[in-house]
């Protein structure tokens, strides 16, 4: 019986040395190597079974003065919802003014995450 | 004519920091901004990566500017925007006054004061500037204006991109294009590594399954009105061009990330003493010119710095420098050389007065791993498991190890292999 074994190779990036670490799935199981401490294996195994980011980008702001505001997930989700996060926000509009930090969305895409302002935008009419 | 303790050139990160220094220390700064707004670039870098060292978090450009807007705006610090300073009239006594020429919204604008801070960053190298050739086609930007168009404006700039240049501005904008579902065609890159962090090439370019071509040089654009493609070449060892190793690669919009420069055109015209390998003015360890007394730079102006954190403790200790200076008057001081050696491009400050600590800002010419970075004179070494010429380097030399160097006059400090 053939087992398969699936090899990815990382290069880590919670230091500056960047360790190529190559990880090897048996199953279940992960089996990595070339990593130099073990914050490279943390990273290793949370970018293999749960890679996260957290999602950046713009949306409309009405009578503002500026046209639009930037946002970001409030923490890090799930790396192949950053995308829709990006589409979805392309379809939003808001008023100014807006605050630093304010909820745009609540729970995005159920995430877990808000959406929020990462700017302020004042009012102009 | 109005006068102020100090006139603080340019409102990005560098000259507020040092407006709300000079303002903790009792005196009354004017700073002068030239955009729309003050903020700086971190206005539109809607990235996180900032304030990790200066804040311990991790906020985006957007959220770490404003609330140091938002300080300043406390603080009714002054400033005036669409004001651009076109002059500076030096003299080095205290009175009279050095004096700054701006022309803004309301007419010519003419300050005085005993202490300027230079804070204006720096400017970004054009097409024109790296060698590529062909017709002035619209659909080319730098790397900063197309920035300013997708997150302060709101306007995607093209759909099949090209990036020149695989430095952290043009990694981040790679991933903006495609996130913002624009395909990014290629990033360029001469230099046979990436001139980005790795935290970069990951998150940007790998997650985004965007090609990075290393060794490769654009040499030419094609187009008639708008660019339709790029002509690549490869380069050896020394960076010639291979002939017959040409590609075209077709997109509609070419973004230039071939780095930062200074921006010290009114420095120059003034005739500070500036330093080739960082292309910014030569300091000593207070920030001030070495030829200038009562001018000092911090920030981008100073040196093109990667973290936002260190442009603020620029800001913050030209403040404190200008603060004693106004306090206390002019003192003599001597100064030891900082003298570089291997593998290091360049040394802030140049000069150091030996009367305190010192933060060394370095970054070297090549990567290596493994190293130490020793400072002869005085037998002090620092270990480093890497050192990147992406990644600057900041050390503190402590003043106990500096008064060795009574009677020398200079530091050497050099890379060498474990
Ligand atoms: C795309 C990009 C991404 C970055 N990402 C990060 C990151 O993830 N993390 C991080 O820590 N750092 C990052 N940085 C670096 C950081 O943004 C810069 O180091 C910092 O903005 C430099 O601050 P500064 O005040 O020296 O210059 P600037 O922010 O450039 O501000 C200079 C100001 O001076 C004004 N000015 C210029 N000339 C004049 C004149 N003659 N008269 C009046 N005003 C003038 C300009 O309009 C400008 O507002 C990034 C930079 C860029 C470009």
């Amino acid at each position: 019986m053939s087992m398969n074994i699936v090899e990815h190779r990382l290069t880590c990036i919670v230091c500056p040395i960047g360790c190529i670490i190559t990880v090897r799935m048996l199953g279940d199981g992960l089996e990595a190597s070339g990593y130099r401490c073990s914050r490279g294996l943390d990273y290793v195994r949370q970018e293999i079974l749960d890679p996260r980011r957290i999602a950046i980008t713009v949306v409309k702001v009405r009578y503002g003065d500026t046209p639009v505001v930037p946002v970001k997930t409030d923490k890090p989700i799930p790396k192949k919802f950053v995308r829709e996060v990006a589409r979805l926000a392309a379809y939003m509009e808001i008023e100014a003014p807006v605050e630093l930090g304010q909820i745009l969305l609540e729970n995005i895409l159920g995430t877990g995450a808000n959406l929020i302002a990462t700017r302020s935008v004042r009012r102009i009419e | 004519m109005t006068r102020y303790d100090a006139v603080i050139i340019g409102g990005g990160p560098a000259g507020l920091s040092a407006a709300l220094k000079l303002r903790e220390k009792g005196f009354n700064p004017l700073v002068i901004e030239s955009g729309d707004r003050i903020g700086g670039i971190p206005f539109q870098c809607i990235h996180p990566g900032f304030g990790l060292h200066y804040l311990g978090e991790d906020l985006t450009g957007t959220e770490f500017i404003q609330r140091i807007i938002d300080k300043v705006e406390d603080q009714g610090i002054e400033y005036r925007i669409r004001s651009h300073v076109v002059k500076i009239i030096y003299s080095k006594n205290r009175y009279p006054y050095k004096m700054i020429e701006a022309i803004s919204p309301h007419g010519f604008l003419e300050v005085e004061a005993p202490i300027i801070i230079y804070t204006a960053g720096a400017r970004e190298r054009t097409l024109f500037e790296i060698g590529v050739t062909g017709r002035r086609l619209s659909g080319v930007f730098t790397a900063g204006e197309a920035q300013a168009y997708m997150d302060v404006y709101g306007i995607l700039p093209g759909s099949r991109i090209v990036i020149i240049g695989s430095g952290d501005v043009g990694l981040i904008m790679a991933r903006r294009f495609a996130l913002e579902g624009a395909k990014v065609e290629a990033v360029i890159e001469m230099m046979p590594w990436p001139g980005g962090l790795t935290r970069n090439i990951v998150q940007c370019l790998m997650d985004y399954d965007i090609p990075l071509l290393l060794g490769r040089m654009a040499i030419r654009l094609e187009g008639k009105r708008r660019v339709e493609g790029v002509i690549t070449i490869r380069v050896d060892e020394d960076l010639k061009p291979i002939p017959g190793s040409e590609e075209y690669i077709e997109c509609d919009t070419v973004v230039v990330s071939a780095g930062l420069i200074p921006n010290v055109r009114l420095l120059e015209e003034m005739g500070l003493a500036m330093d080739p390998s960082t292309r910014g003015p030569i300091v000593d360890d207070y920030l001030e010119s070495i030829t200038h007394h009562g001018i000092f730079i911090a920030g981008n102006s100073l040196v093109v710095n990667d973290l936002v954190d260190y442009v603020v403790e620029q800001g913050e200790s030209a403040a404190e420098s200008a603060s004693i200076l106004l306090s206390e008057g002019v003192k003599p001081r001597s100064y030891v050389r900082i003298a570089r050696g291997r593998n290091i491009r360049f040394a802030i400050p140049q000069y150091i007065s030996c009367e305190r600590d010192v933060v060394l800002y370095m970054r070297v010419q090549k990567p290596e791993y493994d190293v130490r970075i020793c400072f002869e004179e005085i037998s002090k070494e620092f270990r480093y498991p890497v050192v990147r010429p992406g990644e600057m380097i900041r050390l503190i030399l402590r003043k106990d190890d500096l008064t060795f160097l009574k009677g020398l006059d200079r530091l050497s400090v050099e890379v060498r292999r474990i």
